[in-house]
């Protein structure tokens, strides 16, 4: 079962020392809160209810772009879309068909009726030459190159293959308590890098085991740190 | 029976032997593939009709329409294979075979007994045809659909994903030669 948001929140919460609870049965209470509100904050702490939820958002969205970066990613798959159908010499699209932004590097190249058939990169010339000469061939050629901010290709119209990310739908998920768009293991990276985008205590620890993930998707591995949780902090929050 | 696309599949793997596949620049070598096509089909087909005991693999139906007796023959027969050739009118349910006059006097004014049965005769491009007991007369001539069985050369597919019509026997050297086509052995010509 996927980890929901509001489980990735309260861990946030909870290592910003911002979970309300005089004593540790109080502090499981607020824990345990399904959907983590204001009242489960400490009333004097230094971020807001908003501020955690952006922090979660930040830390997520550059694992997100992490991952689109690294092509032949095996998580790109959370993250995968298409464009629009795109006729030869368009503009790559800047989102996807449904107005989603595209991050990251571009995969495959399919046809624009059946995206089993990934079409194949070719010199401009030889595309050029098929244009051409298009009324010569009986075979279907699924030839495409993209040229700086266009693509051609030799089919009636191609989806380029995408990964996606909208903060603002995200936004919404996590506030209706969804389960998290990336891999359960990312949770140990999304916290320690809202903690790090907070400025907490230790955050320059955070930051690197953030940065570690990080470097490890970017090197196409799909195992990260765990992140320690500050026991100060805990400490901290009991005694609120 | 292959289709087109299978055809030129086969022809572009068999070219790939012995090449490593991932950098060899036979990869994607369809497009070329095919505009070598019309040329191995031609070379091929003229060294069986070179042959008398092979050039039966290359016979195949036309249907020609006639007008006041004379039609075009279509560009993929062999003419010069018009010896092998058998033709009957395509409305005789039998399918009477007619007879192949070779030299235009004899078309045009037969014996007795060769008027008793259909007789044709081809000359360049254009076939002519007399039915049985009739007499020739100039630009006179029965109108409608002959089928003509003459070894030609394979005819292109219209699509990819129409078959290739030709003898198994045929087959395996249309592939083998557009092979080596492919990978630059050039062919003695023709």
């Amino acid at each position: 079962m996927a980890v929901s948001y509001q489980t990735v929140l309260r861990q946030i919460a909870l290592g910003a020392g911002m979970l309300r609870g005089e004593s540790t049965p109080g502090l499981q209470t607020s824990y345990e809160d399904t959907t983590l509100n204001q009242w489960d904050l400490i009333p004097d702490g230094k971020y807001p209810l908003s501020a955690l939820t952006d922090a979660l958002l930040d830390a997520e969205s550059a694992l997100a772009n992490a991952i689109a970066d690294t092509g032949g990613h095996p998580w790109r798959s959370y993250l995968l879309s298409f464009t629009a159908a795109i006729t030869s010499g368009d503009v790559i699209p800047a989102v996807d068909g449904d107005s989603n932004p595209i991050i990251g590097i571009l995969g495959s190249v399919c046809d624009g009726e059946d995206t089993s058939l990934v079409c194949t990169e070719q010199p401009i010339e030889v595309i050029r030459r098929w244009e051409r000469t298009s009324s010569y061939w009986k075979q279907q050629f699924y030839y495409f190159k993209i040229a700086v901010d266009s693509i051609i290709h030799t089919r009636s119209s191609v989806l380029i293959q995408c990964c996606i990310y909208n903060r603002e739908t995200q936004q919404t998920a996590l506030e209706a308590n969804n389960d998290m768009l990336l891999p359960d293991s990312l949770v140990p990276a999304i916290v320690s890098g809202a903690l790090a985008f907070l400025g907490v205590e230790n955050a320059v620890m955070y930051r690197g085991m953030f940065d570690s993930s990080v470097s490890a998707i970017k090197s196409g591995l799909t195992s990260v740190p765990s992140v320690a949780m500050n026991s100060p902090t805990m400490a901290e929050a009991i005694s609120t | 029976v292959i289709d087109y696309k299978t055809f030129l599949s086969l022809a572009s793997q068999q070219a790939l032997a012995g090449a490593n596949p991932l950098t060899s620049p036979l990869l994607d070598i369809e497009m070329t593939a095919e505009t070598l096509v019309p040329d191995v089909f031609q070379s091929v087909s003229l060294s069986y009709a070179a042959d008398a005991q092979k050039a039966s693999l290359l016979s195949r139906d036309h249907t020609i329409t006639l007008t006041d007796g004379s039609g075009t023959i279509p560009d993929t027969v062999l003419t010069q294979c018009k010896f092998n050739s058998t033709a009957y009118l395509e409305s005789d349910t039998a399918a009477t075979q007619a007879s192949l006059v070779r030299t235009w006097l004899d078309f045009v004014t037969p014996s007795t007994t060769d008027r008793l049965l259909a007789r044709y005769h081809i000359k360049d491009q254009t076939i002519y045809w007399i039915e049985a007991n009739a007499a020739f007369e100039s630009g006179v001539g029965i109108d409608g659909d002959i089928v003509l069985n003459i070894p030609s050369t394979p005819e292109i597919p219209a699509t990819e994903d129409d078959d290739l019509v030709v003898a198994d026997e045929v087959l395996s050297d249309l592939i083998t030669s557009l092979a080596q086509r492919l990978r630059g052995v050039l062919e003695k010509a023709a």
